[in-house]
């Protein structure tokens, strides 16, 4: 490896502000693997520089926000963390309401939020063999609703999440990140432009934190089909 | 508002301390346990700043608005994503603000076919009505005092590449061929000027 410090600094700073290029984002992750590990300094100027970096954002003005965004961001909180604080003996009524949540897809009409726009079901890479997965969209005023369930994803290491894409050629879409734990499974609701909702191909792809560059690594895809 | 207070230190100048990341901190736990008033707390302390930090590098209000909404909810989804031991929540909050926006402005080509949809060109975040809009800790005028007097420190020449980097998305190879200098150049005033940033503003510590 490397083991110029300085230029490895230079890689933190350009990386701190964003300013990377795609091939030394990866001599970067090659020796944040190989050497930061080890090197309690460069951890140091690692964080160090990330938070002058953002803190640069408090130079700015701070601008108004709307009412109307606040009840927009709240509205979309998923409320399925608070499961985790359920006792044992709900999981298994949970569990048949999953259940009957299936049925109740294939079977009775959809009573639930807006319209049904889409679904797809994912299907895995190589870098996720045992995952799979259901996206479904949903009309939800300007925006749309993204549901997201998927199981047997690899857990998130530190710095790591989840993005899930919608895909039209060369262009895609962030609804938004989610990270996994142990058990591989999510669960999450997410939100997408509603002009994202033509877009025929969903993926998630495993990107690091801090990392401006959407990453390579897909996970799973599928294609959506209307409904 | 940023509340901070001097305490002494043996052998060693007086530290400034950030009390505010300490309450940002305790939204933050509150936060893992489901507290919506902790996160609407949290909102109303950044939002406006993670606002200004979208707006200023995506350019649109309606993408920007998506981007403040992406992030705060990723804080919502996963409050365990911030790390005590790798800087303040401030910075975590605006480090994932700014990588969603700079994220965005990288695909050129996306940009250019939304820039196509009149739905995007129309501003979008009205603030006719005063009294819809959110005051709660607009200001955060110390640490902006503070971040603005550390930038001017700086070089005219290192400032303008750490701008055009952080606030503009622009990569450091693009940067250099904007300005007509060498990569090498451009690399060496960011390191530069960013090692004077991290010595101006380490004396606020957490």
């Amino acid at each position: 490896m490397m083991a110029d410090h300085e230029r490895l600094e230079e890689l933190i700073v350009a990386r701190a502000l964003g300013g990377l290029e795609t091939g030394d984002e990866r001599a970067y992750q090659l020796e944040r693997e190989h050497h930061l590990a080890d090197c309690a300094e460069c951890r140091r100027l690692e964080t160090e520089y990330g938070e002058v970096a953002g803190r640069l954002a408090f130079s700015l003005d701070p601008e108004p926000v709307s009412q109307d965004l606040e009840e927009r961001v709240v509205a979309a909180m998923p409320r399925s963390r608070d499961r985790r604080r359920l006792p044992p003996w709900a999981a298994a009524v949970a569990a048949t309401f999953c259940v009957l949540a299936v049925l109740g897809a294939v079977f009775i009409p959809d009573l639930s939020g807006g319209r049904a726009l889409a679904s797809a079901t994912l299907t895995p890479t190589d870098l996720a063999p045992d995952a799979g997965g259901e996206v479904s969209l949903r009309d939800a005023g300007t925006n749309m609703e993204v549901r997201l369930e998927a199981w047997g994803l690899p857990a998130c290491e530190d710095d790591r999440y989840y993005e899930l894409w919608l895909v039209e050629g060369e262009e895609r879409v962030s609804a938004g990140s989610f990270t996994v734990g142990p058990s591989g499974k999510v669960e999450v609701d997410m939100n997408a432009p509603d002009f994202a909702g033509s877009y025929p191909t969903v993926g998630i792809t495993y990107e690091h934190d801090k990392d401006p560059r959407a990453g390579d690594a897909k996970m799973l895809s599928g294609e959506l089909h209307e409904l | 508002m940023s509340h901070t207070v001097l305490l002494e230190r043996p052998r060693e100048a007086a530290v400034v301390v950030d009390l505010t990341d300490s309450r940002d901190r305790e939204l933050v736990a509150r936060i893992a346990d489901g507290d919506e008033e902790a996160f609407r707390g949290l909102f109303r302390r950044y939002a406006p700043t993670a606002i200004a930090l979208a707006k200023r590098i995506v350019r649109q209000p309606f993408l920007a608005e998506e981007i403040v909404q992406e992030a705060f909810l990723a804080v919502w989804r996963d409050p365990a994503g911030y790390d005590e031991g790798r800087g303040t929540v401030k910075s975590w909050l605006m480090g994932m603000v700014h990588h969603r926006a700079v994220d965005l402005v990288r695909r050129e080509e996306s940009q250019r076919r939304r820039a196509e949809d009149p739905r995007l060109i129309e501003p979008v975040a009205t603030t006719d009505d005063v009294a819809e809009t959110v005051v709660e800790e607009i200001g955060m005028p110390e640490e902006r005092r503070a971040v603005r007097a550390a930038l001017g420190t700086l070089p005219a020449e290192q400032q303008q590449v750490i701008e055009l980097m952080y606030f503009g998305g622009r990569s450091q190879s693009q940067i250099a061929e904007s300005l007509g200098l060498p990569l090498g150049t451009v690399k060496s005033r960011t390191l530069l000027g960013m090692r004077r940033l991290r010595v101006a503003l380490g004396g606020m510590e957490r």
